[in-house]
């Protein structure tokens, strides 16, 4: 694995943050594109790959000096605010250098409605209208003051997502998500730098009677097999780490599809795995959220099953249902929870290649996109509340 | 500890972090261990009892057991639960699964 450039200073302005993006992004930024064109489907829990397309090709347009950003976006007919959240990001440091957006939006339709109202809510572009959903973007470093970012942060998030459209949250279900949100920021801001965004929309899919919910929080800092590499020598869980790499080596395993990366990326996601290292109630973060996610599809419409993906440097890792967290069959796991990402259930293979693969982009640090249907257990109409 | 066993009381609010019922990160749970001076209170002999804000959002796994894990490491998981008391009960899940978390008593991964 090659050096990483150093982390991305939250207090870069413009093209400066930007080119720490792309060098940390790996773009080479050697073509200018004339037009950033969207793909049909804009998402990364769909096409991670030409979700970062459209990211690499604002980031090449603004370091190569163009003032204006001309985004094609007539064939998108999928958007998810995964994509709208970190394209919105890019635009927001651009527009710090005085860089104008310009959009060729969508033809008429949900679509459409959807991404006129994150350009309104995260650019500022475009008129108010009746966009049908409720979308933020929120950038961490704006409430950071050393303890209570991530508390603060939640508390943002959640301001917003529990009272909308006519309804509120119930509160379990409330208190399971605040306690995802919160973990996850947690985790974000102590192992990241610090810098973290995270964006939320509510909408109604057509023809779905449930409304949608979509959360993305982003930073970048290092990525997860990054953070575990960084464990301090002699850390109690290093050794763990090094024969798990000696005996994928030694076995053969690793290939082109299957490198260091996707494997400690695997890792970092086990439950009790910890850059800390050693105590037991540490490393409970990727436990809390896969395990909200898990309960999310077991309580789910089946007509609308909820995903989640997480992308972390060049790794991708999908969450659609088809594997879950399971007590542990491994003496020296003691009770942990297990989520190998294989049939066989056996951290000695690899992943399942449509669960973790992967890409041929590298995002500059760690994304979590989730989506999921607004079923009635987890509302009460205000007259309740 | 009061002479008359009192349950000594500790408002979550007054400890957790300033301005905020959102009860999140495992440093912040340890700091509301030390102001709490749940150190002392492990090896006292009455009750305590901590007192959850009622509008309180969430309280993450993290937390509970930056401020909790040692007191259960002390007391033992049924010790633990005869001492501290939880009021109200809006956070059961997450402290049944810290219990446990710290009942495992893992060290290392695979």
């Amino acid at each position: 694995m090659e050096e990483e450039p150093g982390p991305l200073d939250p207090a870069l302005v413009g093209a400066a943050y930007l080119r720490r993006y792309a060098l940390r992004a790996g773009i080479a930024g050697d073509t200018v594109p004339a037009t950033i064109v969207y793909p049909r489907v804009y998402s990364f829990l769909e096409d991670p790959d030409a979700a970062l397309d459209v990211s690499a090709g604002i980031v090449a347009r603004v370091l190569g000096g163009a003032k204006d950003l001309p985004l094609d976006q007539r064939a998108c007919a999928e958007a998810g605010l995964c994509a709208e959240a970190l394209s919105a990001a890019l635009v927001r440091k651009a527009q710090e250098d005085g860089v104008q957006a310009r959009r060729l939006r969508p033809d008429a339709g949900a679509c459409a409605e959807f991404v006129d109202a994150c350009a309104l809510a995260n650019w500022g572009e475009g008129e108010p209208g009746e966009a049908g959903c409720v979308v933020d973007l929120l950038r961490t470093s704006q409430y950071f003051r050393s303890d209570r970012g991530a508390a603060d942060a939640t508390e943002a998030v959640m301001d917003r997502l529990r009272y909308t459209r006519g309804q509120r949250l119930e509160a379990s279900f409330a208190q399971r998500l605040g306690g995802v949100l919160g973990e996850a920021l947690d985790n974000a801001l102590t192992y990241g730098d610090g810098d973290c965004w995270i964006a939320s929309a509510i909408r109604r899919p057509p023809g779905s009677r449930f409304d949608e919910m979509e959360i993305v929080m982003f930073n970048f800092g290092p990525p997860l097999h990054r953070t575990l590499l960084g464990m301090a020598e002699g850390a109690p869980q290093k050794p763990d780490l090094e024969t798990l790499l000696a005996r994928h080596r030694d076995e053969g395993r690793f290939t082109p599809a299957w490198t260091p990366e996707e494997l400690l990326t695997r890792h970092a996601l086990q439950d009790g795995v910890s850059c800390v290292g050693g105590r037991s109630t540490r490393g409970a973060g990727s436990r809390t959220i896969i395990g909200f996610f898990d309960r999310l599809h077991a309580e789910c419409a089946p007509e609308r099953p909820p995903r989640m993906a997480i992308v972390s440097g060049r790794v991708y890792v999908c969450f659609d249902g088809t594997y879950r967290l399971r007590p542990t069959t491994s003496p020296t796991r003691n009770r942990r929870f297990d989520i190998p990402f294989n049939p066989e259930e056996d951290f000695g293979l690899p992943a399942d290649p449509r669960s973790i693969r992967r890409l041929r982009n590298a995002f500059p640090g760690t994304l979590i996109a989730l989506r999921f249907a607004l079923q009635d257990a987890y509302l009460q109409s205000e007259e309740h509340a | 500890m009061s002479a008359t066993n009192e349950p000594i009381e500790i408002d979550l609010a007054a400890v957790g972090i300033q301005g905020t019922t959102i009860f999140v990160g495992y440093q912040n749970g340890a700091n509301a261990r030390e102001r709490a001076g749940l150190d002392l209170l492990d090896h006292g002999a009455g009750q305590v009892v901590i007192r959850i804000p009622p509008d309180s959002l969430t309280m993450t796994s993290s937390f509970f057991m930056g401020m909790f894990e040692r007191s259960i490491g002390v007391l033992g998981p049924e010790g633990f639960a005869r001492r501290y008391r939880f009021e109200p009960r809006h956070f059961d899940d997450v402290i049944a699964q810290g219990i446990a978390d710290v009942e495992r008593g893992l060290v290392g991964a695979l």
